[in-house]
């Protein structure tokens, strides 16, 4: 049940707890550990997150930090959000005014991307020897393909517009679909990735496409030239007015069947019943009301109006007798019983009186049922015991001493009255 | 005699008392006019104060008033089963009208519990079939159970907040246990039939008098109760009038006692806070009696049935006693009755002892 999760003592929500603390712990195990990160100098930074997502971050930042080894399969929001995460948790390189405000946005001071730039040649000497590995596994000779597409993508750090750092992927990105997709697939990989190279790719397309549609039209109006025009007209004229003779003989054909099997067929051709056929319907109807009026005569509610003085009258007749049945089986239950508390019991004498039909229900009282007077169900038993006091009992000896006072039931107790 | 405080409902009929769980002075009262048959109820909120029990609060309701359960969680409120089918949360803060209206069974409320260990839930069963969960916050139902016919009394384990038991009129006693899922059973972990002997010994158990205990015809159960301290022992009563103690770990062992004694139907039983063996019990044979189930006692040849003894007798009440209940507090033993006799008696349950 989820309102359990709300409760103060729900062992799930301890549990949680738990695994909150037990967390923190694991997480500073896992971070100082030795295989934890990539770089010292990240674990040496005074963190103030959990040790295992500065690890993660640390793994992340190895790679993205230098765009040209970014593999293409990487997603361009993974790696945005891992420059972000970078700029994010303290580790400025360059010296920039670098804030992080609440909304996870990057705030740059006035140097823009300066930073991000001149932390990437390092890392690109760092992980060197892993930019060659992946180069030479995964991408063999399209490396070298790749160069004179896309020459600047060789991290000129002057160069590169803020976009491009975010989108690393441009850089490499056309070898990947080349290999899989071949020629045609590089303009989808630009315009997804990089707007400033699909519009080249773009337009050198659609002048090729115009070059080649002038020629088929010089070829199409030489072998169709002296096709005539005016008589192609005159034809799908001929044409339509055949169409429209055929259609309004169908629609009259349509037309003719339904008029003799149609709905409306019948009623035109009904003839009236004939005298036999009359007094055999007749003669149903007239059983039909007669079952009626019998199961009517019987009280069969089925059949009875449920509005209406009437309905409400014989209603209010039924949950009579279902009160005064209930009396008398109430009576006949504790017949056995001749003590002086049941000889004497209000309730048992009210029950009397109901199933003596006395006492019926009106409205949300008890009356009588001839003067329709309101009934007092209740009359206080006058005992020893019981002389008739009203409303709070004050416990004072008002009832001969019988009830104890309130300091005998707070010393029992050990307790101070209110 | 005990002595007794005592205080009267003029024109309502009590059907339940309560203490409340937070105060050992403030009682609560549900009553209805003219029986219960037709007209309004009313809701008693009492303080015992140096000049007797007197009226802190009274709020009326359109339906007669079968039920009531303090809050667990705010020592104001409190919460009414009504007869038309739905619940009415009421602060003592706020006069005249509900604070919440909890409206979703068909037929009579008849029981509400508040769970006393997360104590962020009630309980209510109706005459509909059904047992709701609600939370004090949301007017929708958080779960129903099924119960399939008359469900007169549903109680939280006083230990897991997630079992919940109900008797119903089929003769049956229910174990849900909220943490299984739902599509199995709807969390009916356990079905105990009240009236039948034990299925499963070669032989009929005896009862401690060297009768053959071969159970008995299927009848209501109208009331049950959660042992206070063994927490997977119920007492269930009913139109049979025999008091029964069951442990629901064994399900088919049958009653682990019988306590006989009332001449009518029992109303409502109530376990002790404070002893693990005693209950009392209010009958619509005007009395209210106090039982010891004989768990203190040294155990009993195998395959037999203990046979609870009656301790004590309180006879004072003039009509059907409807509802019995005890104080938490103190060194124990002050226990609250109504009855239709329009009065609800506070009485120590100690000077009736032996009677």
């Amino acid at each position: 049940m989820a309102d359990n999760m709300c409760g103060p003592s729900n062992g799930a929500k301890s549990l949680v707890s738990h695994a909150d603390r037990d967390r923190a712990l694991h997480q500073d195990r896992f971070a100082n550990a030795p295989q934890a990160g990539g770089s010292a100098a990240f674990r040496s930074t005074a963190s103030f997150t959990h040790g295992a997502d500065n690890a993660f971050e640390s793994f992340q930042q190895e790679h993205s930090l230098n765009p040209a080894v970014v593999p293409a399969s990487f997603n361009p929001q993974f790696a945005m959000n891992n420059h972000v995460a970078h700029q994010a948790f303290g580790h400025p390189v360059g010296g920039a005014p670098v804030t992080f405000n609440p909304n996870g946005h990057l705030a740059l001071g006035g140097a823009g991307p300066g930073p991000l730039h001149a932390a990437a040649p390092q890392d690109t000497a760092a992980h060197k020897q892993w930019v060659d590995q992946f180069a030479n596994m995964q991408l063999g000779h399209d490396v070298v393909r790749a160069g004179p597409v896309m020459p600047q993508p060789v991290m000129a750090p002057g160069l590169v517009n803020h976009h491009m750092q975010q989108y690393p992927m441009p850089i490499i990105a056309p070898q990947f679909p080349m290999n899989m997709y071949g020629g045609a697939a590089p303009a989808f990989a630009y315009g997804q990735q990089n707007i400033n190279f699909s519009g080249v790719v773009q337009q050198s397309e659609v002048g090729l496409v115009t070059g080649d549609s002038s020629m088929d039209i010089e070829a199409f109006n030489r072998a169709f030239g002296d096709y005539d025009d005016a008589e192609f007209e005159r034809e799908l004229a001929d044409w339509k007015q055949e169409e429209l003779a055929a259609t309004a003989e169908l629609s009259e054909a349509q037309d003719e069947w339904m008029a003799q099997h149609g709905p409306r067929a019948e009623a035109r051709n009904a003839k009236p019943p004939t005298a036999k056929e009359m007094a055999v319907i007749d003669a149903n109807l007239e059983e039909m009301a007669q079952e009626l009026e019998e199961r009517r005569a019987a009280g069969d509610p089925a059949v009875l109006p449920t509005k209406g003085p009437e309905a409400e009258a014989l209603r209010k007749k039924r949950e009579d007798d279902d009160l005064a049945r209930a009396a008398v089986d109430i009576l006949s239950s504790v017949s056995d019983n001749q003590s002086e508390k049941f000889k004497n019991s209000n309730f048992l004498q009210l029950m009397r009186r109901i199933g003596n039909r006395e006492i019926v229900v009106e409205g949300a009282d008890l009356v009588d049922a001839e003067s329709g007077e309101k009934v007092v169900v209740f009359k206080e038993p006058v005992s020893e015991h019981n002389p008739g006091t009203e409303g709070a009992n004050q416990g004072d000896g008002q009832t001969g001493g019988m009830h104890p006072t309130v300091e005998e039931y707070n010393g029992h107790n050990g307790l101070s009255s209110a | 005699m005990a002595s007794m405080l005592e205080f009267r409902t003029p024109g309502f009929n009590p059907y339940a008392v309560k203490y409340s769980p937070y105060y050992d002075s403030r009682i609560a009262v549900a009553a209805s006019a003219n029986y219960g048959i037709v007209g309004n109820g009313r809701v008693f909120c009492l303080g015992l104060s140096a000049a007797g029990i007197q009226i802190e609060k009274t709020f009326d309701t359109n339906d007669a008033l079968y039920d009531l359960a303090w809050s667990e969680i705010n020592e104001n409120q409190l919460v009414v089963a009504c007869g038309d089918g739905s619940l009415k949360m009421f602060d003592l803060g706020v006069d005249q009208f509900p604070i919440m209206n909890f409206h979703e069974h068909r037929r009579e409320t008849f029981s509400v519990c508040w769970n006393p260990c997360t104590k962020d839930t009630f309980l209510s069963s109706s005459w509909d079939g059904t047992v709701k969960i609600w939370s004090p916050t949301r007017n929708a139902s958080l779960k129903t159970l099924p119960i399939g016919c008359c469900t007169y009394s549903a109680a939280f384990n006083p230990k897991n907040p997630a079992i919940v038991s109900a008797v119903s009129s089929d003769s049956n006693l229910r174990i849900f246990d909220l943490r299984t899922p739902s599509s199995a059973k709807y969390h009916l972990t356990t079905m105990i039939p009240v009236h039948a002997p034990p299925s499963a010994g070669p032989v009929l158990p005896r009862l401690a008098d060297g009768q053959t205990y071969a159970g008995a015809v299927p009848a209501e159960i109208l009331t049950h109760d959660w042992n206070k301290y063994r927490d997977t022992v119920i007492a269930t009563a009913g139109v049979d009038r025999l008091i029964r103690t069951f442990d629901i770990r064994n399900p088919t062992g049958g009653p682990l006692a019988v306590m006989a004694g009332h001449d009518y139907a029992v109303r409502r039983v109530a376990w002790s806070p404070h002893a693990p063996d005693i209950l009392v019990s209010a009958s619509y044979d005007m009395t209210v009696r106090l039982w010891s189930d004989g768990c203190m006692l040294p155990p009993l040849p195998e395959n037999t049935i203990r046979s609870g003894a009656q301790v004590g007798l309180m006879n004072r009440h003039t009509e059907f006693a409807t509802g019995v209940d005890w104080c938490l507090f103190g060194a124990g033993g002050w226990v609250a009755s109504v009855g239709w006799d329009e009065r609800v008696l506070l009485w120590d349950a100690n000077t009736v002892l032996g009677r």
